[in-house]
This record gives structure tokens, sequence and C-alpha cells, in this order.
């Protein structure tokens, strides 16, 4: 797992956690290609992972 | 004195969470969230506001996710239906039981409505959460008033009362006011959670995440 950590600056706020943590942005969602890359927590440690739209 | 006698009382740490129903993470970064509230023993205030991932999806699609997705996407179905079956192993992992096959696709705004109105009536917290069930996992639909004001009923809140709301419209002010602040904020993606309005977290982060940042934020609470 990533250390929670300040990742910089998003408008007003500062960022703490993974900066690559999985979201929806748009009508797209950012899945992993494979079952089971995810860590046990399904945390995304590495963004060049993930691949894809869903929703 | 005993241990337990000086210890700091916890601070309550105030959450705000922009999200949207139709969400895959953001109901998977709720399980993973309540794990880290669960865990930091303090005490959480937490208030949902609204997001439209895809405004302009028909309330009335006809068609599965798959077909929604190969459609409006272009995406091969046998690319959608894999990633689905992995969104779908990563929400068990949590213990969500995703059913994308019965999953009914709509527009979202009436049920950000909903979660006004909810909101309004202090039923907000059990709202949101069967409204992601019942999207999620019980392939209900979310998206008509008829359907909306049954799951408004199955909370608690006054059917009658739900269904003049959602039919006048009375909190779709709300709804865009959520939505024009979280653009004046600059967030793009959800779930968004803010603490204390300084700290922003994006993503279904790993629980361990959250309680860190519950732990850091309910210590500047404290001081």
């Amino acid at each position: 797992m990533t250390a929670p950590s300040e990742t910089g600056a998003s408008g007003p706020f500062t960022m703490l956690g993974a900066a690559d943590a999985a979201a929806c942005e748009g009508d797209a969602c950012l899945v992993p290609p494979v079952r089971g890359d995810a860590g046990d927590d399904g945390d995304l440690g590495d963004s060049t992972r993930r691949r894809g739209v869903s929703r | 004195m005993t241990d337990t006698a000086s210890a700091p009382r916890p601070a309550t740490v105030k959450v705000d969470i922009w999200s949207d129903v139709a969400c895959p993470w953001c109901f998977i970064g709720k399980r993973k969230f309540e794990d880290a509230v669960q865990r930091y023993g303090g005490p959480v205030e937490v208030e949902y506001h609204s997001f439209e991932l895809s405004p302009d999806t028909p309330v009335d699609f006809e068609g599965d996710e798959v077909d929604f997705l190969a459609t409006h996407k272009g995406m091969p179905r046998d690319q959608v239906e894999g990633m689905l079956a992995n969104v779908a192993g990563i929400a068990s992992e949590v213990g969500l039981a995703y059913d994308f096959d019965h999953l009914r696709h709509t527009n979202t705004v009436k049920a950000h409505e909903l979660l006004h109105f909810a909101k309004v009536n202090g039923r907000q917290a059990a709202m949101k959460e069967r409204l992601l069930t019942a999207y999620f996992e019980e392939g209900r639909h979310v998206g008509r008033i008829d359907d909306l004001v049954a799951l408004a009923g199955e909370v608690g809140l006054d059917e009658s009362s739900a269904r003049t709301a959602l039919e006048q419209g009375v909190h779709l002010a709300d709804v865009r006011a959520d939505q024009a602040q979280a653009q004046a904020f600059g967030i793009q993606g959800v779930p968004f959670f803010v603490l204390e309005g300084k700290y922003g977290i994006s993503g279904a982060q790993a629980p361990e995440m959250f309680l860190q940042a519950l732990e850091q934020v309910g210590a500047e609470v404290a001081r």
C-alpha cells in the first residue's frame, strides 16, 4: 500500500492519499485491466495498470 | 488517573463527500471509508453532495450496462464484460455484490434530489446507502419518481412528501448548488472527500489511507 501522504493541492485543498486511487471522471471510470492486479484491498498502486472506461 | 481518563476526547471530523449514485468506485470507496471511520473510533460527521457523472443519460435506457458502454463508448462487448467483471471482483472484496447483469442504467438527477430531501429530513446517510444498494446490487431503477418514492419509504421517509418534492423539483437547486461548488473546487472525479474544508482525498482509497487522514485531521481539530 502506498503510504498516506500529501499529494499536492487540488483547488483549495491540500490533497491526501494516493494520487492514483480509482475514481470516476465524466462518464468514465478507470478500471484495472486484469482481476487480481490490484492489491488485497483493491487499491490501485500503479496507474499504468489502469485502462479503459466503465461506469 | 487512568489512561482512559487522561486520553483526549476524539474531535469530530466533518467530511463532505461528493459522489454519484451510478458510480461503482463511490460505493466501493464508501465501504473503505466506513471501515476507516470504524477504526478511527471518534465522531465523524458526513454530508453527501451531488455529482452527476453522466447527466445526459436518459432516464429509461433500453439495455444493460454492457449495451450502454458498448454503444455509448464504442467499446468491444467482450472488453466491457471483462472490465465489469473486474470491478465486481473488487467490489466483492469489500462485501458488495455488484450485479451488472441486472443494473438499470439511468439518469441520477432525481436520485440526487431525493438525497437532498432526505438530508432535510435527517435520513441522508440511510438514503445514500439504500440508493447505492438498489442500483448496484438489486437491479432497482433509481431514475423514476415512483421507484425513488418507494425507496424513500423503505428508509422511513414520508412517501407523499418525497413524491411532492421530486415532482416539483424542490431540491433541484440544491443539486445544482452542489455541482457548482464541485466545479469551483476543481473536483473532476468522484468519490471526492473533503475533510474539515481543508484536505481533499480523491478516489476509493485504501482504508488505511482514510484512517491516517482522519487521525491527522482529528488531531488538528482537537488542538
